[in-house]
């Protein structure tokens, strides 16, 4: 132990050990807080507004310290501004569970106009609030479906194109079908995506219809083998937006990084609106049996393609 | 003179290489020999030998890892020939050299009782030392409060200069800014992946099996090759020629057996020790807490020496170890475990008629890694290397040697990791043969150059890299003097890399693979400037700078989606830093201090490490970036007593904060939320703009052996973070669980030695 020849001396030594000893004392208790300080995030908002639909469902969480969702009740209020008329409609909430956990989907029968810019909102009670502003894309017109119609392109695969439209967010393919070994009455529905396929053309969205690739999704939708597929009606569905919506081809990766593709302020997510068109396409069975899949119904007669149909089935 | 049938060929050309490029010998004798102890015969690296004249000193050198020292340039005559090495009595004999031009010698040397009135060389430091180069011998490894009996060197380690560690589970050390995988570990001369253990204060190498140990934190020679950022070259123990002996140790942590002797007295020995952790059943007891970590290692080691002239040694270490990381009720356990398998032979032989000595190793190196969510086998690698190289050192001058040597190494790569990169499971093959050439040029004692160059011929690609190296050391005052400055720069690459999951800061899992990103392999070039000071005899400072620049290093992209599969780019990496440190060894006592500054950045090569918030990043600084680091040690032995403490502080680490936890719905289609969940993600920050906070710990020990007849008992009290500071280990960002390090773990251990 050292011995103290002098006060001042002491008084050092005192000193080191007080510091020292509020070292020891510091060391015994660390907090730790992984989450950022700058935490102007408050919900997460996902989904899209759909003018042809009669209902509208978003997705509203708030943004939570647990990997999953444990809250039935969410402190949230949630409205719809018509910025063109400033109608503002309060939506109302309602609790899914989905894989066994709780989310909130907000809801509202207010009908959207075409070409209408909304203000999307979410409330907190103490005052914090999220909001998105999102565009309904303009009505377009009806999508050209081109089926060749001669022996040099009878076989080429279909190519549908949609005009007036800023982007294409969805172009599906609706097959309705039963096995060989259901009645004609057994309907099942089947959709299979077609967006990565979309290419702009001029101002054009031009997609060619490998329908052979969606044979394997219908054989495995039926549980039987491809040779036991009929299809009796195929719909095309085509999905317009604006051209902030994300592009189809981004990776989930991208996708997932926060603040790539969002339009949300003090929030997460992305809130986008389209069009919806739905088209019945007759001609497809056509097409579908001189490929050899199997079909049932009346098969239209193919009409012959427009010019440019008829260059995009050559080319 | 007992032949050597394996290598006659080698050995004839050896001599004749010698005989052309050093006729400034031929009138000159060359004084060779060991150094070993005298009641094992095994041998002494590090003992200072010195040649005296009438007219004072003629010259010296310092024993090597294998206790085999060389004089080169000495003319007929009487000398006085003295081998001196700390804790032994310092040998004097008179030697006559007449018209020969070798003499080879085995210099015994006897451990020093301290009553006894005889000189005892209480420490030498190496002098004329290349930057980064630090050597540890068993003495400096029992000056750490360990928790179990004996010095540890992967305890050891973490208290050198420019050495990270995760903390005190994991068994990953970063030296100076580089990975683990980036770290050459060598047994005997033999690879060994992941020799360090899951408890960190434990590696496959006890202080008592450890002779001499050569780290290099950069900057390395020619003589190394395959690796970018460290060595740490290993040579253990041969175990006692002349008589048996065995230990046995129990402590909270670990209980280990050992035993040596000899095969055939004073020629063949062998030596052998097992050691089982014992945490995961003391820690529910003694912490109240499971700590689901277990290790076991063997080690077997049968060495012969023939004459002086001849050594030979088979070394073989099996390691495995185990963890799991509980991480909460939602998310499954994760289970870890890895093993390593060593086996390798070195021969050390010195033709009659040569000045030329031949080391040859070969071996076998084997890892396998595994890692396991809730049952489900998620990644698995594993990797073997075959290898042989053949290491001649040559005379060219009494003042200079060449070392060169042939080099080939195979080998054989598996991994099945489809829930990390995505790969699910694959196989390859890598060879690689080259060979190196290192020239050691002194002038005077101011004066040490060594400057080499390694090649390494791909035959896949039909490609030769070559890797110049190049060190200086300059001690303006000779060997009297106080000042020592050195400086090393030189080119690395690596041939084998392994890849890890730096998002995920509690798994230890490494994939090794050849080039994962294109075929690209990392490559780093080191400058290294040196300054020692000796303040006294017993008192040095010193401080080396460093920089490094690594080009290609596999790093994965990060992903806000929550799972583990990721994949890849290249990134390059900017390492630069200090070392500082005092050290103080006048026996009793022992104390060291030392400071780091280290500052690493790594820059995606690409641009596309992450898109954040709209803004590519391209800059961050890695999670084992730690920018202060002081470390402290006191140790006092006297007699039958010893107290160890030491204290260590780092800022801390890098990580990537998180904003919160949401479901992205992705609008790749009309993705309806009325019956679909969306993907979790766990939202962060730009990746590794927090951190984590400091950490420090105090460790103590105090321990004393007793006699008890034929055998000695030592009883050691001691404890582990002294003041119960609650270093962070790992936070689980999906559960915000946290796991800490050790908390206060006071304990008491026996070790019973048999003599």
């Amino acid at each position: 132990m050292k011995r103290c020849s002098g006060i001042a001396r002491c008084e050092r030594f005192a000193a080191a050990l007080l510091v020292l000893g509020a070292t020891l004392v510091w060391g015994c208790s660390v907090d730790f807080d992984p989450r950022s300080e700058a935490r102007d995030l408050y919900f997460s908002v996902g989904g899209f507004l759909n003018a042809t639909a009669d209902t509208q469902f978003v997705r509203v969480m708030p943004l939570r310290d647990t990997l999953f969702p444990e809250d039935r009740q969410i402190d949230a209020e949630v409205s719809l501004e018509d910025l063109s008329t400033g109608e503002v409609t309060a939506w109302s909430d309602s609790v899914f569970t989905i894989a066994g956990k709780p989310v909130h989907n907000f809801w509202s029968a207010t009908p959207l106009a075409y070409g209408r810019q909304y203000r999307f909102e979410v409330h907190r009670s103490d005052g914090a609030q999220t909001v998105a502003t999102v565009s309904v894309p303009d009505s377009f017109p009806r999508p050209e479906l081109c089926v060749g119609n001669d022996s040099t392109n009878q076989y080429d695969p279909p190519v549908i194109v949609i005009t007036g439209v800023e982007r294409v967010a969805d172009l599906s393919l609706i097959y309705d079908v039963r096995s060989s070994a259901d009645p004609p009455t057994v309907h099942t529905l089947v959709a299979t995506r077609y967006s990565d396929l979309v290419e702009p053309l001029g101002f054009t969205y031009v997609a060619r219809m490998d329908v052979l690739r969606d044979l394997p999704r219908l054989s495995t939708a039926l549980r039987v083998p491809e040779r036991d597929v009929i299809v009796q009606n195929v719909t095309l569905q085509v999905a317009a937006a604006r051209e902030d919506w994300p592009d189809v081809k981004l990776d989930l990766e991208t996708l997932a990084l926060p603040g790539v593709v969002t339009n949300v302020q003090h929030g997460l997510g992305y809130l986008g609106a389209v069009a919806v068109k739905t088209v019945p396409w007759p001609e497809a069975l056509t097409y579908l049996s001189i490929i050899g899949v199997s079909v049932e119904g009346d098969l239209p007669p193919i009409s012959k393609p427009s010019e440019l149909c008829g260059k995009l089935l050559h080319n | 003179m007992p032949s050597c049938k394996c290598l006659p060929l080698l050995l004839l050309f050896a001599t004749l290489y010698t005989g052309r490029v050093a006729p400034a010998l031929a009138q000159n004798v060359t004084v060779r020999g060991f150094t070993v102890d005298v009641t094992s015969r095994e041998p002494l690296p590090g003992v200072s030998v010195v040649l005296s004249g009438a007219e004072g000193l003629v010259r010296g050198t310092a024993s090597d890892k294998n206790g085999y020292f060389q004089i080169n340039g000495i003319s007929a005559g009487i000398y006085v020939l003295s081998a001196s090495f700390i804790g032994y009595g310092t040998v004097r004999d008179t030697l006559t050299l007449g018209d020969e031009r070798i003499r080879t010698l085995t210099i015994a040397l006897a451990e020093a009782a301290e009553e006894l009135d005889e000189v005892v060389v209480t420490e030498k430091r190496e002098i004329m030392q290349n930057p980064g180069v630090q050597t540890i011998r068993p003495e400096d490894l029992k000056r750490l409060p360990t928790s179990a009996l004996g010095g540890d060197l992967a305890a050891y380690l973490q208290f050198q200069r420019g050495v990270v560690s995760a903390g005190d589970r994991g068994g990953q050390l970063f030296v100076r800014g580089g990975t683990p995988d980036q770290n050459l570990v060598l047994v005997d001369g033999n690879l060994i992946y992941q020799p360090f253990h899951i408890i960190g204060f434990f590696s496959a190498f006890p202080q008592d099996i450890v002779s001499y140990v050569e780290t290099y934190a950069g900057g390395f020679g020619a003589r190394y090759s395959g690796r970018i950022s460290s060595v740490i070259d290993v040579s253990t123990r041969d175990g006692n020629k002349l008589s048996y002996a065995g230990m046995a140790a129990l402590s909270p942590f670990l209980s280990a057996v050992q035993a040596e002797g000899p095969l055939q007295r004073g020629k063949v020995s062998f030596l052998a020790s097992f050691r089982r952790s014992l945490i995961s059943e003391t820690a529910p007891v003694l912490l109240g807490q499971d700590l689901p970590f277990s290790f076991n290692d063997a080690f077997l080691k049968l060495h012969a020496s023939v004459d002086n002239r001849y050594r030979c040694g088979v070394t073989a270490i099996r390691t495995a170890d185990r963890g799991t990381t509980v991480r909460g009720d939602s998310l499954p356990d994760a289970d870890f475990r890895w093993t390593n398998v060593s086996v390798g032979g070195q021969c050390l032989a010195l033709p009659s008629e040569s000045r030329t000595r031949l080391d040859l190793n070969t071996g076998v190196s084997y890892i396998s890694n595994r890692f396991k969510e809730a049952g489900d086998l998620e990644r698995a690698s594993h990797s073997l290397q075959a290898s042989m190289e053949l290491n001649f050192t040559s005379v060219l001058s009494p003042s200079s040697e060449a070392l060169w040597g042939l080099f080939t190494r195979m080998n054989w790569i598996g991994y099945d990791l489809r829930e990390f990169l995505g790969i699910r499971v694959a196989n390859d093959v890598l060879f690689n043969t080259g060979g190196y050439v290192e020239g050691h040029f002194r002038r005077g004692d101011k004066w040490k150059v060594n400057a080499g160059i390694a090649a390494t011929f791909d035959p896949g690609s039909y490609s030769v890299w070559l890797e110049p190296r190049l060190s200086a050391i300059w001690r303006p005052g000779g060997g009297q003097g106080v000042n020592e400055f050195s400086a090393a720069i030189g080119l690395y690459r690596q041939t084998l890399e392994g890849v890890s999951d730096e998002r995920d800061a509690g798994a230890v899992f490494v994939a090794w693979m050849p080039g994962p990103v294109n075929g690209k392999e990392a490559q780093a070039a080191h400058l290294l400037l040196g300054w020692k000071r000796d303040l006294g005899a017993d008192f040095r400072i010193g401080a080396e700078g460093y920089l490094k620049r690594i080009t290609n290093l596999p790093v994965p992209i990060y992903s806000a989606i929550a799972r583990f599969t990721t994949t890849l780019t290249l990134a390059k990496g900017s390492v630069r830093g200090v070392d500082a440190w005092a050290e103080y060894d006048h026996a009793p006592f022992y104390a060291y201090l030392g400071y780091g500054l280290s500052h690493t950045i790594y820059t995606a090569q690409d641009g596309v490490f992450g898109e954040w918030f709209g803004e590519p990043v391209r800059q961050y600084t890695p999670p084992h970036d730690r920018r202060h680091q002081v470390s402290a040690i006191l140790s006092y032995a006297r007699g039958a007593y010893r107290v160890n403490a030491a204290w260590q502080f780092g800022t801390g680490l890098p990580f990537t904060r998180t904003l919160g936890f949401d479901e992205l719905i992705p609008l790749q289609s009309l993705y309806d939320v009325r019956s679909r969940y969306g993907i979790t993600r766990v939202v962060y920050e730009k990746p590794y703009l927090g951190r984590l906070p400091a950490y420090h710990r105090l460790d103590i020990s105090a321990g004393r052996t007793f006699d008890i007849g034929r055998a000695k008992l030592t009883l050691q009290l001691g404890a582990i973070n002294l003041y119960d500071r609650a270093n962070l280990l790992y936070f689980d960002l999906f559960t915000f669980r946290r796991l800490n390090q050790l908390p206060l773990f006071p304990y008491v251990s026996f070790k019973l030695e048999s003599r």
